[in-house]
């Protein structure tokens, strides 16, 4: 029976030798950044994918035309960099721009890109068969010509402020020359996807299936060698053990850490949490609609209700309890990263006076237990949250103190972020906390909070808010070619949205990422904290991306 | 032999039968209609039309259930929507993980199983067999996720000596030769195998040591005992050989436990197999893989019991003089 | 005060076993149950079972009563994540609430949905099982194939389905759930007992004197079916506990904030290497009942059936 003990002996000894090996050489050298992820990609195709992973993968794997600055302007020409366009040209009538494309820009697998890619990249995101998100925003462009191979030009029916950024900075170029035979519906199954060719900085390297995706620099990259030499996605089942490979050491890098995170962040001295921009904002939405989507809600239906609950909160009390003093209150559906941003805009002010007065004259009056009725309704609502986070949780729970205050009687629903999702679109909540990330261009809130929005699936406007009022700016703004006059027409629109409060506006603009001490990243821009990866260093002599076996040497 | 092969996989396939007939009315009776809304998401209308192609969805239900049993006897198990691509493909890239594990964790666990219940049976009545029995039955009465993330305290962090995710070293892989990858895998693949094989074993090692006492009892054993043949020799020729064989059919009653144990614990050490796929199928409401893995699970049951079943036949004379 | 309630419990739970251990040791010689009480009192380990359930039971019951804080109430942010202390015994988890008092809470919960559910896998499996081994025959085939066939289902890959079709679970379904993927063992014991009674010379007799079936059910099978059912019950409900807690530990079990104890320990599992108490003390309560409850099984297996006493 001895036998049976050796062997595994053997084999544990064997094993635990092996790996200590292997991260002699290579590893050491070159400078790796692990970016842990909870969700696996699904598709490496840009136009196939809306997975956050995937798109992340593929934005260094294919490049635009142009990319925004870091001012985010999207409205005429200013501030944009070259990316695979070198330069562009206005023809007089503005009715055309021709990109004129860096020679050296080439497919990773050696082929020169040229105008024919933009051509068939373009055709393939406005296929119906296809059905790219974005799609409907190149709905502007006429059509796309190629004056010589270096040269594509893009025509529209009229002008707009944003003819530039759609043309420029939405379609990322796919290579024809490895695609254009294979119809547009099989493209989703085209091998392609999951082992792509591109022309950026990075080039894929392997995928292996809910484990990793790995890019290596591209040293002939026409832009430059990328000083970061490998990309490595590892995927993780879940948020929390993405966090947990950032704490062995097995990854050096996390793109979003709750706060309590940030607290457990602060308890490891190789790593550090790393404030940035970006395009999020939190409210807590009020469903206009009844329960279950028809006729009217009999508490939110009534605009000057809304005003009443969204003056009964104060916002920067929530959000410095919740999140930190640095954090900002949201003003509205917009970001203070946008170009449209204004601080002077209007407010509800905290006024929980105010907000007794409007309801006693809307006639909400205060009953037995301190909570207020109107006829035989209840001044009663219940606040849906995902059971995930934390932090909308506590800021329902002072929501709800806040309400209180004011004769209202708030239960607080947690669900898992699925169900919430299911909830909303079919209109079966009162009110909810919800999150959307913006897109740099201001006019996309038409997509979001318009009426015919409140119609749509999936939009931020559960609720059903609809203005015609706030269409018709909207709409105004979205034409103005004069960036003053936009702004202009922004404000009014954004102060209307204000006014009719169809939901109260919580918290903006940034989140933290968690890295290894060594991590350098250059400036994280607030649409895209990954848009300038190339340009990351890992410094030297610090623990960089430790394999397991490293963990392995230090503790022996 | 051939016989009772043929008998083995004609049950075999009623049960898969069986098993299909339950997803599918699972599926037709969820709230909500799964083939075109999943948690308020719409589905692709390409993806609605396969499916209204391949599910028959405009016929009666009876005409649905027909096509259901028909596309899964051809192997198409529907489409995911969470990886965008049809789950066979999705499948073939995580169930070889699994079964690397299964195969490993069955093979351990045996080995230590019938290892303890031979030692049991052989020194019954003594601390070893009282306080072997006690720990293996504590291993028994843990749920796997928790043996699981405890063995992932102790032996990754508090003791580091194995990685506790993924299947692989990402920095270092595309470094290794052939003997470090294997190598690599393997020292990934020890916590999750060592987790699995904890707490089958108790339930092995239970059987067998009923099985070895047993047969300690049996005629000719009493036999060789009086003609002076050693304990040792009486243990390992006579004694062991007629107890083995009812532990091979053991096989079909660990095979469930271990496909279910692997989901946690494939889940908790990031290995990328079946079970880990079906758990993260609950996040994203992935009604297909989810039914599918149901499916899968009960196919491999039935091969193992199976391959059990024909292994205990070659083994046992008594079977093969038939 | 809080001390006084403790003592207040810890004395019933004492009373209840020393009431039953004079159960177990009449001063006159014992027949029937009490005989088998006896018998299961001789085993050291099956009666440290006992207590622990006993112990387990009368405490989580009366949580409401011994909690420390409330496990429901989100704590400011900077008591999240602490080691245990005096004022928090099991330290609190990232939403800084009391770990102890969770535990306890869920300890109740996750106890009472594992009777409730072994329950109805009780009813139902001896259901299934009376018919399929009296009336034997085509019914009897076709029954104990679709055992087979559930069997070969992982229960947990099983429950998964069903949890993630029908989420969220409410209280009731998922006690129903877990109820309806139990029965499947008890089904198979409860036939062969049946088959093994139904030649027997008293049922034989029961009928040619034109006993109804129901009748000889319940007069000759039932009794007789009770042993190994209570016997498979109790081993199950260690079972039940664990898929529970799984469930709980996916999302798609009981429902946050409710704790559970499966709940519990997805709290913790972020934080192990940091926070590890959070983990460790809802699994160590799991693994003692689970424990407890296999130990009592096999008592109650050999005071129940002495021939099958382990040697």
């Amino acid at each position: 029976m001895r036998i049976s003990h050796t062997i595994p002996a053997i084999v544990l000894l064997v094993v635990s030798a092996c790996g200590g090996e292997g991260h002699s050489g290579g590893a050491a050298r070159s400078s790796a950044l692990v970016i842990t992820s909870p969700a696996d990609a699904d598709n490496l195709i840009p136009a196939l994918t809306t997975n956050v992973t995937a798109s992340q993968v593929g934005s260094l794997l294919f490049e635009k035309l142009v990319e925004p600055g870091d001012s985010l302007n999207t409205i005429g020409d200013a501030g944009f960099r070259p990316s695979l366009a070198d330069s562009w040209s206005w023809s007089p009538d503005s009715l055309s721009i021709a990109f004129h494309l860096d020679p050296r820009a080439h497919w990773h697998d050696g082929v020169p890109l040229r105008a024919a890619d933009v051509l068939y990249s373009y055709r393939v995101n406005i296929s119906k068969d296809v059905g790219s998100p974005i799609g409907p925003l190149l709905a502007g462009i006429d059509s796309v010509t190629a004056r010589d191979s270096l040269t594509p030009v893009f025509w529209f029916h009229a002008r707009s402020p944003e003819q530039f950024f759609n043309a420029g900075s939405q379609l990322r170029v796919i290579p024809a020359h490895l695609l254009q035979a294979v119809p547009d519906s099989a493209l989703k199954n085209s091998p392609f996807g999951r082992k792509p060719v591109g022309s950026g900085p990075y080039r894929f390297v392997r995928w292996v299936s809910g484990s990793t995706i790995e890019l290596d620099a591209d040293s002939t990259f026409h832009r430059g060698r990328p000083k970061l030499d490998r990309l490595i996605w590892s995927i993780a089942a879940s948020p929390d053990a993405a966090m947990l490979r950032l704490y062995s050491g097995e990854a050096n890098f996390i793109e979003y850490l709750r706060p309590q995170d940030v607290v457990q962040i602060a308890k490891h001295p190789e790593l550090k949490a790393v404030k940035y921009p970006n395009l999020q904002v939190f409210y807590m939405t009020f469903n206009e609609r009844g329960y279950g989507g028809h006729g009217t809600h009999a508490i939110f239906g009534d605009r000057d209700v809304r005003r009443a609950l969204t003056m009964a909160v104060d916002r920067q009390r929530v959000v410095s309890t919740v999140l930190d003093s640095s954090a900002r209150v949201a003003l509205g559906p917009i970001s203070s990263v946008i170009s449209t941003y204004d601080s002077t805009l209007p407010r509800l002010p905290f006024s929980p006076d105010s907000a007794r007065a409007i309801l006693d004259r809307r006639g909400w009056v205060t009953g037995a237990e301190g909570v207020r009725h109107k006829g035989a309704a209840p001044l009663r609502f219940t606040i849906l949250v995902p059971s995930t986070s934390t932090v909308r949780q506590q800021a329902a729970v002072l929501m709800q103190d806040m309400y209180k205050q004011i004769g209202a009687r708030v239960d607080i629903e947690r669900v898992d972020f699925p169900t919430m999702g299911a909830r909303e679109s079919a209109h079966e909540f009162d009110a909810a906390i919800d999150g959307m990330a913006l897109d740099p261009s201001p006019a996309s809130i038409r997509q979001e909070w318009s009426s015919a929005a409140a119609n749509a699936e999936g939009t931020s406007n559960a609720g059903h808010y609809a203005s015609r009022q706030f269409d018709a700016l909207i709409d105004s703004a979205a034409s103005q070619m004069d960036p003053t006059r936009a702004r202009g027409y922004y404000r009014r629109a954004y102060t209307t949205i204000i006014e009719d409060a169809p939901a109260v506006w919580l918290y903006e603009g940034s989140a933290w990422a968690g890295m290894n001490v060594g991590v350098r990243p250059a400036p994280m821009r607030p649409d895209a904290w990954f848009a300038h990866l190339a340009d990351w260093t890992i410094g030297t002599g610090v623990v960089a991306a430790e394999s397991a076996s490293d963990t392995v040497a230090r503790a022996q | 032999m051939g016989r009772l092969l043929a008998g083995r996989i004609l049950q075999g396939l009623a049960v898969v039968w069986v098993v299909a007939t339950l997803t599918f009315a699972l599926l037709h009776s969820a709230p909500g209609d799964p083939f075109s809304y999943q948690s308020g998401r719409r589905i692709d209308p390409e993806i609605r039309a396969h499916w209204r192609y391949v599910y028959c969805l405009d016929r009666p239900l009876s005409a649905q259930y027909v096509c259901y049993v028909r596309s899964i006897a051809s192997g198409d198990l529907g489409y995911s929507i969470s990886k965008q691509r049809p789950v066979r493909d999705v499948l073939i890239d995580y169930v070889p993980r699994t079964l690397e594990l299964m195969f490993l964790g069955l093979c351990a666990s045996f080995l230590i199983g019938i290892t303890l219940g031979v030692l049991q049976a052989r020194h019954r009545g003594t601390v070893v067999d009282w306080g072997s029995r006690g720990v293996s039955l504590l291993f028994y009465s843990m749920p796997d996720f928790w043996l699981a993330l405890m063995m992932a305290l102790v032996f990754a962090y508090w003791i580091p000596l194995f990685p506790i995710s993924g299947i692989e070293d990402v920095v270092a892989a595309p470094t290794y030769g052939w003997w470090q990858h294997a190598g690599d895998h393997l020292r990934h693949l020890v916590l999750p195998v060592a987790t699995l094989a904890l707490m089958t074993t108790a339930a092995i090692a239970r059987f067998q040591r009923a099985a070895m006492l047993d047969a300690i009892g049996l005629d000719f054993v009493v036999t060789a005992r009086a003609k002076g043949v050693s304990e040792g020799a009486i243990v390992r020729h006579h004694v062991l050989r007629n107890a083995l064989l009812p532990v091979i059919t053991l096989a079909g009653v660990t095979l469930p436990s271990l496909l279910g144990g692997a989901v946690l614990v494939e889940l908790i050490f990031s290995w990328p197999g079946m079970g880990y796929l079906t758990a993260m199928a609950v996040e994203s409401r992935d009604y297909a893989i989810v039914t599918s893995s149901v499916l899968i699970t009960s196919v491999l049951v039935v091969v193992g019991t199976i391959a059990a079943d024909l292994l205990y036949a070659l083994a046992d004379p008594r079977v093969r003089a038939q | 005060m809080l001390v006084l309630r403790w003592a207040a419990a810890g004395t019933l739970v004492v009373a209840i076993c020393a009431a039953l251990w004079r159960a177990a040791h009449p001063p006159r010689g014992a027949t029937g149950a009490r005989a088998a009480l006896a018998r299961y009192a001789a085993h050291p380990s099956a009666v440290l079972a006992l207590i622990a359930l006993v112990s387990l039971y009368v405490l989580s019951a009366l949580a409401p009563w011994l909690a420390t804080h409330d496990p429901i109430a989100i704590l400011e942010r900077t008591l999240s994540n602490h080691a245990p202390s005096r004022a928090f015994l099991f330290g609190t988890d990232y939403a800084g609430r009391d770990v102890f008092s969770r535990v306890l809470y869920g300890a109740r919960i996750s106890l009472s949905i594992a009777l409730l559910a072994t329950s109805i896998s009780v009813v139902v499996g001896t259901l299934w099982g009376v018919t399929a081994g009296f009336y034997g025959g085509r019914l009897d085939a076709l029954m104990m194939r679709l055992v087979d066939a559930f069997l070969a289902i992982p229960r947990i890959v099983l429950l998964i389905a069903v949890g993630t079709l029908w989420a969220p679970l409410s209280m009731s379904a998922l006690i129903i759930v877990l109820g309806l993927t139990a029965w499947f063992d008890t089904s198979r014991l409860v036939r062969a007992e049946v088959l093994s009674i139904k030649d027997r010379e008293m049922v034989v007799a029961a009928r040619a004197l034109g006993a109804t079936d129901l009748a000889i059910v319940k007069r000759h099978v039932l009794p007789n079916v009770l042993t190994p059912v209570i016997v498979a019950a109790t081993l199950g409900v260690a079972g039940v506990i664990i898929n529970e807690a799984a469930l709980s530990f996916l999302g798609i079990g009981v429902p946050d904030p409710t704790p559970s104890l499966g709940n519990i320990i997805r709290d913790g599992t972020p934080y192990l290497a940091s926070a590890w108490w959070v983990a460790l003390f809802p699994g160590i309560t799991l693994v003692i009942t689970a424990l407890a409850y296999n130990l009592a099984g096999d008592g109650l297996r050999d005071a129940m059936d002495p021939r099958q006493v382990d040697r």
